[in-house]
């Protein structure tokens, strides 16, 4: 029996204790459907100076249930819970966290609602990036999707939003589309909400994303996030004047029989009244191969926190192969080389590379 | 030892991504007597399989219903309509899953079973293998190419 039937076969053998077994588990997995993920991973700068890991250390990066509950054809609701880093939250390590949690109602293919908390559908990553098995490499890309650990002040969007979506999907001309609208209470950049439960100000945040296949290896999407934050005076009281956040992103994926490759360019501006509007952008593209069970890959990334100076940039370019080892199991090793001009903020013209390695598991 | 050595092997010999379920077997696609589609192209009924379409062209939800990833004639409908290996599927299935996006379809054990819920449900659409008999409530749905 394979690892992910003995972990489904325990989870459904918890739930279903004290009813009988052969109806109880029918009703079970027609209208519960229990998955998750888990990922461990090690990172060791090779160097003695840089902005990684010299120690060499284990991460139990996290473990995620993924439950579907299905009360009726047309209604879901879909939660992600996760525990990252081990959480011990007695001892104030790690992370607890609701990923998502949302009720989908389907009206039809072309308008579906979601009213919960989601992720932001931005790019390609975002709606992914916890969960590890999905993607070649073992993070993320920084440039796009977490800029913030190469100079940026804050991401191009938020990894979540609590609020309402539309999304469908259909053909046009014998290709495929789908989108996503998004309307959110937005980040709260300083803190003093839960934009989960609050918003800051009347003004709600927009991401949308439009994905197109002209063909059936190919796929192509804009995507777009915008929102107003409050601005606080010195004694934390509302300036009543915003900072508008705009980004936007153009990304396409091709995956051929034995070659895949994606790409993805975002452009960002923070423009708060009265003061010099920043401008950033960051760019990715990744070639991966495809060889039985091997996937070698290398991807170069490239962000520009502040455009109009020349001296703050950062990149990476990685190399690594991702292994299948079992059906949703995968070992992934890499080297990531990171460079970077001297007045970039985060790793301050500091050049080094980084091992990186995890085990992920999808069920 | 020796298992440990073919597991070795299995990489370093770039295997295939997803064991095969066993030999051909010749399959038919299954519908609801009562349901007014006489046929669909291929590539329609991946997408319904797919959950890429979840409706009939009249409306109605579909219900599509797959067999055990282990059965032949689920290997055989996959290869030749999904147009996916079973590593395929799963590969799939893993990420429409897991990013929220859809769950798959409901996947029951055997011609039997599988009839039985065509039968009692409108929207139903399956596939069985070709030399099963169909109760009257059950009807083959053509399918051409695309």
């Amino acid at each position: 029996m394979s690892a992910h039937r003995v972990l489904r076969a325990v989870l459904l053998a918890g739930l279903g204790a004290g009813l009988s077994a052969g109806p109880a588990a029918a009703q079970l997995t027609d209208k519960i459907k229990i998955n998750g993920y888990a990922s461990v991973e090690f990172e060791k700068q090779l160097e003695d100076e840089g902005k990684g890991d010299p120690n060499g250390s284990f991460d139990a990066d996290g473990v995620d249930l993924v439950i579907n509950v299905l009360p009726t054809e047309r209604l879901r609701f879909a939660t992600d819970l996760t525990w990252e880093h081990g959480a011990a939250t007695e001892e104030g390590r790690g992370n607890v966290a609701v990923e998502y949690a949302f009720l989908e109602y389907f009206l039809a293919d072309a308008f579906k609602l979601r009213a919960g908390k989601m992720f932001v559908p931005f790019g390609l990553y975002n709606e992914i990036h916890t969960a590890k098995p999905l993607f070649l490499s073992v993070k993320e890309p920084f440039s796009t999707d977490k800029v913030d650990k190469l100079g940026s002040p804050v991401r191009f969007f938020p990894r979540w939003g609590a609020g309402l979506a539309a999304l469908g999907s259909g053909r046009l001309g014998g290709s495929d589309w789908d989108y996503v609208l998004q309307v959110s209470n937005g980040e709260n950049l300083n803190g003093t909400e839960n934009p989960f439960e609050k918003d800051d100000n009347t003004q709600k945040a927009v991401a949308a994303r439009l994905r197109f296949q002209p063909e059936k290896r190919l796929s192509l999407g804009l995507s777009l996030y915008r929102d107003e934050t409050t601005l606080l005076d010195p004694e934390g009281g509302d300036t009543g004047q915003r900072l508008l956040q705009l980004s936007w992103a153009a990304h396409g994926s091709w995956e051929g029989e034995h070659v895949g490759l994606e790409a993805m360019y975002v452009w960002g501006k923070l423009d708060p009244p009265g003061a010099e509007r920043l401008e950033r952008a960051g760019f990715e593209a990744m070639l991966w191969g495809k060889l039985g069970r091997w996937r070698p890959y290398a991807r170069y990334e490239h962000h520009d926190p502040d455009k109009d100076r020349a001296d703050d940039q950062a990149s990476i370019l990685l190399g690594g192969v991702n292994v299948r080892l079992d059906d949703g199991f995968y070992l992934k090793a890499e080297l990531d080389r990171y460079d970077s001009d001297p007045r970039n903020g985060k790793l301050k013209g500091l050049d080094f590379t980084e091992l990186k390695a995890s085990l992920s598991f999808g069920f | 030892m020796r298992s440990g050595l073919l597991f070795f092997l299995s990489l370093v010999g770039l295997g295939s991504t997803g064991a095969g379920p066993g030999e051909p077997q010749g399959y038919r696609v299954v519908v609801h007597a009562s349901n007014p589609v006489a046929q669909l192209s291929a590539d329609e009924v991946a997408r319904l399989f797919l959950k890429k379409v979840r409706t009939w062209p009249d409306g109605r939800m579909a219900a599509p219903v797959d067999q055990s990833m282990t059965s032949p004639v689920r290997a055989s409908f996959a290869r030749e309509v999904l147009q996916l290996t079973a590593g395929a599927q799963k590969d799939y299935w893993l990420k429409q899953t897991l990013s929220g996006r859809e769950v798959p379809p409901r996947a029951l054990e055997g011609d039997t079973a599988v009839l039985d819920f065509v039968a009692a449900q409108q929207g139903a659409i399956a596939y069985v293998s070709d030399d099963t008999p169909l109760p009257p409530s059950v009807r083959v749905l053509k399918v051409v190419a695309p």
